[in-house]
């Protein structure tokens, strides 16, 4: 049996047909605040094996390494100059690697951890991944480099990590030779990097970590105050962080947290959906868990302060109104937030955010000092009318232990969306099968060079509240059920019309479904998953 | 010859109705070898990208395209035809970013996938 296992063995090994290595360029010992060049390259094992098609993902961990900037390298070599290339960025994932496979097999792990596997990138905010497509008509050389990509040495002194080790990942390749379909065996040369004996680094470095369930913490921005003037100011990275410098210890700061309005535009109408106006609803009609009940629907107070959008001091009909009014595209208050209004911020280190006392309006503790020992302060961030907490921090639930999250009653569920071409026509479809939905609101983009908005086709039954407006390249559409107890009805309830501009021979791509937020008659928070 | 007769004379008398299929023709690109699936044109894209939907047979399908978490963020529903089926996917409207197109029957059974990413 071991002669048999001794002669497979140089078979086994050769099952590879290339490799995909990256290194860094730059000669160690390293120092925070350093700029490292890794490049990537693949090594040719088999012959007559050429590629023409590479997909790789690689990540890099995010809490060390900053990435600067990228050159492609591959057009520069004689046999590819007409090579396509692409490179795209994500944050705050990482990697399920198959523990059925080595690391190293990156083919392996291309077939097996990713490809059609739903979990293959769960969320990680200490990482980033990047995936790099090359394809050209003949096939991509070897040895030469395919790609640099410059990054910033960060301090670890702020996070959980005590060493620089495995920094970087390969996670996995696609090689392919695209004229035949042909798949080729990858494994990683050196799949991971490792900085050793990094010095340095700022002791008087202080994080501020953005606390929000929005994922665009970079269109946030920080205003670090002493005695009524600033001192430091920026705005948020990738990981919802800000590393200030120049702050002293044992002096009092105060921090204000605000959403850049201009970079935020695209999405700030869609902090307050349908799920708000209902909640906010049955808040103000005292409904409780029941239509008629007189118990509170607010699960924590601060939704009180997100809630009045009007301005009045306190959450009535009115708030609901408004709230309706502007997912039907009509602006009748300036007190929320929404592209016309701007954001409106709410914010406090985190342990206190939400919770009033006598010396904080809704727990907005706005204050910190760092100590020797304590350089990182934690702050929650919220926007009037975000009641649902779709777009803000939740806070910590230590003050009414019986509170229920409103994420805690949340549920999914699967709905068929679907677009096709009938008798000239686009036509996009919602199929729905839960007959206990009181409110639900999509919103969808449309490429408008190719599709005119015709209608909104809704057959939601007799007493609901439908809306659909047109904002540039986006349909907002719904229902809501708020003064009866009809529910959305099941079947086919919305069908969206396009003409198109010109000859098409299918739709695929050319809608989009961008938000979808639906809520039960019980004021159940339900999260859409189209199948 | 005699065997050439017997064929003739067999179709001669035969009921049944031939019907051609009017074919489609595909770019090398997109040939496919095998009997079923999905390829793309290209899988660096702009504005449009061409894709083979080869078919097991006539039907509707659906063509999925997944974002980088792998949540379906349009589908849309075809009628194909057994065999080849040249379509577009388009992208100008989607966010620059990579993504997974799948291909499944209309009772959401796995035919093929791809992915590409855009410039």
């Amino acid at each position: 049996m071991k002669k048999l296992l001794l002669l497979l063995l140089p078979f086994i090994c050769l099952s590879q047909d290339l490799k995909l290595d990256h290194s860094y360029t730059n000669s160690p010992d390293f120092q925070v605040g350093d700029t490292i060049t890794i490049k990537f390259n693949t090594i040719q094992i088999t012959e007559n094996v050429n590629p023409n098609l590479y997909v790789f993902d690689y990540e890099y961990n995010n809490k060390l390494l900053q990435k600067i900037e990228h050159r492609w390298k591959v057009t520069d070599n004689e046999t590819n100059t007409n090579a396509q290339v692409s490179l795209n960025h994500w944050d705050g994932y990482k990697f399920n690697f198959s523990d059925d496979y080595d690391e190293n097999d990156l083919s392996a792990q291309y077939s097996n951890a990713w490809v059609g596997t739903a979990d293959s990138y769960p969320s990680n905010s200490d990482w980033s991944v990047e995936r790099i497509t090359i394809q050209d008509g003949v096939g991509i050389t070897y040895s030469n480099t395919l790609i640099e990509i410059d990054f910033k040495i960060k301090d670890k002194i702020n996070t959980d990590y005590t060493n620089y080790n495995n920094v970087t990942h390969l996670n996995w390749m696609r090689a392919e030779d695209n004229s035949t379909s042909t798949l080729y065996d990858v494994d990683a040369m050196q799949q991971k990097i490792t900085l050793s004996d990094v010095e340095g680094g700022d002791a008087g470095s202080v994080t501020i970590n953005l606390k929000t369930s929005n994922d665009k913490p970079t269109h946030y921005k920080y205003d670090i105050l002493q005695n009524g003037s600033s001192v430091a100011d920026g705005y948020f990275d990738a990981n919802s962080q800000a590393i200030v410098s120049g702050l002293e210890n044992d002096i009092e700061y105060t921090i204000d947290i605000k959403v850049d309005d201009e970079l935020a535009s695209d999405w700030l109408d869609d902090v307050a959906t349908v799920t708000d106006v209902f909640l906010v609803f049955k808040e103000a009609i005292g409904a409780g868990s029941s239509p008629g009940g007189t118990t509170n629907t607010f699960t924590h107070s601060i939704q009180f302060l997100l809630g009045e959008v009007n301005n009045s001091g306190n959450v009535d009909f009115d708030d609901s109104y408004v709230l309706l009014s502007h997912i039907m595209n009509e602006n009748i208050s300036e007190w929320f937030t929404s592209s016309a209004n701007g954001s409106k911020n709410v914010w406090g280190e985190k342990n206190q955010y939400g919770y009033s006392t006598n010396d904080y309006y809704f727990g907005q503790k706005k204050h910190f000092t760092p100590t020797d020992d304590t350089k990182v302060f934690d702050f929650g961030h919220g926007l009037i009318g975000d009641v649902d907490f779709s777009h803000s921090f939740e806070p910590i639930v230590t003050e009414t232990p019986k509170a229920q999250t409103v994420a805690g009653y949340a549920e999914d569920l699967d709905l068929d969306i679907s677009t096709s071409l009938v008798n000239g026509k686009v036509e996009m479809i919602v199929n729905i099968e839960k007959e206990d939905i009181a409110g639900m609101q999509f919103i969808i983009e449309y490429d408008k060079s190719i599709l005119e908005f015709e209608e909104v086709k809704f057959n939601t039954g007799n007493l609901l509240t439908n809306f659909a407006s047109e904002r540039e390249n986006k349909i907002y559409f719904g229902s809501i059920s708020v003064e009866n107890n009809e529910n959305i009805k099941v079947g086919e309830p919305y069908k969206i019309v396009f003409n198109p501009k010109q000859t098409i021979t299918n739709t695929a791509g050319l809608v989009y479904f961008k938000t979808t937020d639906a809520v039960t008659d019980t004021g159940k928070k339900i999260i859409l998953k189209i199948k | 010859m005699k065997k050439l007769l017997i064929l003739f004379l067999f179709i001669s008398c035969s009921d049944t109705i031939y019907i051609e299929r009017p074919t489609q023709e595909v770019p090398e690109t997109l040939f496919m070898p095998q009997a079923v699936g999905l390829k793309l044109e290209s899988y660096i894209v702009e504005d449009k990208v061409r894709i083979n939907t080869k078919l097991p047979r006539d039907g509707k399908y659906r063509i999925k395209i997944l974002d980088f978490s792998n949540t379906i963020i349009s589908q849309e529903i075809i009628t194909g035809k057994e065999g080849d089926n040249i379509l577009n996917i388009y992208v100008k409207s989607l966010p620059v970013s990579s993504y997974t197109v799948e291909l499944y029957t209309k009772n959401n059974i796995f035919v093929g996938r791809q992915n590409f990413s855009m410039k």
